[in-house]
């Protein structure tokens, strides 16, 4: 019976030990499956920041470009016109005058357009400017009623957060002019004490999250939009109702810089 | 018979399969599934079996057989516990293997307790034995299966896990009592099967802190 005694004693302590071992295994195992996330999430981040630095620099060298070479050829032209006699004949002249108007508004759309992807702008000026500057761009259009609110006391943000979001404002309304068939749009910024948040609103056409899965173009570019956010600790929510518009709202904690 | 005597050597066998049959119970009011359902009828089965067992030696005739009522139980437990691992595995050796030990298992009945009329009278020890060590070999390829597929999810969250711990448990640890009861002398009988009724409830406490906990962990989230 002793021996029977002992036998059990020892199969019940294996029996706990391999229960104990797997245990102890599986918790290995997570162990090594967080580290790898959260490797991948690291991995994904520097792939993501790596990509916007080429991305700004890319902006500013074309920013560069348009305002001293494609500008400075476009107002020696301008220039050109301008100094044709009035001798011409009257269909010439009707012609110089539309060219003169095209050339002009060719030079202000590309001053835009420098402007707005150059970097310098939104880290200058701050980011309620860059976004108002941005809003009066489309404004003129004509297409589109924006509102522009900003509430709270306002203060500067990193300026790495301050281009990421700027870059996230002019994504949203790239977005809206592209596919919203929106004529208002909301641009509402809060600067609170403790979280800056950012909302676009737009009274367009909505989407539901089957037509993402048709558009898969569009979807990538929401997920781009959300990764962006990431990278700045900044939360992301897009909802959009089909028919009623799309909102985009971008929450940042704020923890030292007030 | 002292009560604890009676206790700890009749009773708390069908006590420990009732506290089983409870927990499968509370498990088919939260979710049904058919392992569940199969599992508490087979629970259920071993309850009265085991209860009219200890009850007919205890009140009918001290020399009464009851050992017919462990043959078909230990081959209705093999029959059931295999095709629970059956569905709970899915590797074909995995399966290969259990419906091996299942065809062995029944073999071994037919040939023994039938062909040879070991079925009334007789304790088949080697019989049982074989019936443990499947179970216990079913239990090693679900540790094996869980942790070749590790999730993100804790195995503590997974009730399954602790079934088949209290499995691991119970048929490893008494293993060496089913195989060598018959050798003991006939007064140590009594204590040794106290021994493996005090294994069996504490596997089926195992269960039931595994119930507990991933019950609880359900209703909170």
């Amino acid at each position: 019976m002793i021996t029977i005694f002992i036998i059990t004693i020892f199969l019940v302590a294996v029996a706990t030990g391999i229960i104990f071992l797997v245990l102890i295994y599986q918790k290995k195992q997570l162990q090594y499956i967080a580290e790898k996330k959260q490797l991948q999430v690291t991995y994904e981040k520097e792939i993501l920041e790596s990509k916007l630095e080429i991305q700004e620099q890319t902006f500013k060298n074309i920013s560069q470009e348009i305002h001293d070479n494609i500008g400075q050829v476009l107002t020696l032209v301008k220039l050109n016109i301008n100094t044709m006699t009035t001798a011409e004949p009257p269909a010439l002249q009707n012609k110089i005058s539309d060219s003169r108007n095209l050339i002009t508004k060719a030079i202000q759309d590309l001053r835009d357009l420098s402007k707005s992807m150059n970097t310098d702008l939104v880290i200058e000026a701050g980011l309620t400017q860059a976004i108002e500057y941005e809003s009066e761009l489309i404004k003129k259009t004509g297409g589109y009623e924006i509102e522009y609110n900003i509430t709270g006391n306002v203060y500067r943000l990193q300026n790495q957060q301050e281009l990421i979001l700027f870059r996230l404002v002019q994504e949203a309304l790239n977005n809206i002019i592209k596919h919203a068939k929106a004529t208002r749009i909301k641009i509402a910024i809060a600067f609170e004490p403790n979280i800056f948040t950012l909302h676009v609103t737009d009274n367009g056409v909505g989407f539901s999250a089957g037509e993402l899965k048709l558009n898969p173009v569009r979807g990538s570019g929401l997920r781009n939009m959300e990764n962006r956010a990431k990278m700045i600790n900044g939360n992301f929510t897009c909802t959009s109702v089909p028919g009623k518009g799309t909102s985009i709202f971008i929450a940042l904690p704020i923890e030292t810089k007030k | 018979m002292t009560l604890p005597e009676l206790i700890f050597k009749n009773f708390l066998e069908p006590f420990a399969y009732l506290v089983y049959a409870i927990i499968f119970l509370l498990k088919i009011y939260n979710e049904t599934n058919v392992e569940q359902k199969v599992l508490l009828v087979f629970y259920v089965v071993a309850t009265i079996l085991l209860t009219a067992a200890s009850v007919l030696v205890l009140y009918a005739n001290q020399n009464v057989d009851n050992v017919w009522m462990y043959n078909i139980f230990y081959l209705l437990t093999i029959c059931v516990l295999s095709w629970f691992f059956y569905r709970l595995l899915y590797g074909r050796l995995k399966r290969a293997f259990i419906k091996i030990s299942l065809a062995a298992n029944v073999i071994i009945f037919i040939i023994y307790d039938i062909i040879l009329h070991h079925f009334v009278g007789s304790y088949n020890g080697y019989v049982y034995a074989i019936c443990y060590i499947s179970i216990v070999a079913y239990s090693f390829m679900y540790f094996n299966q869980l942790l070749a597929n590790v999730t993100e999810k804790s195995i503590l969250n997974n009730f399954n896990f602790w079934l088949v711990s209290g499995y691991l448990f119970n048929y490893l640890g008494a293993f060496i009592i089913i195989l060598l009861y018959r050798t003991v002398d006939l007064d140590d009988t009594g204590n040794v099967w106290a021994m493996q009724n005090i294994i069996l409830f504490l596997s089926a406490l195992i269960t039931l802190a595994g119930y507990l906990r991933t019950s609880r962990r359900k209703r909170y989230f």
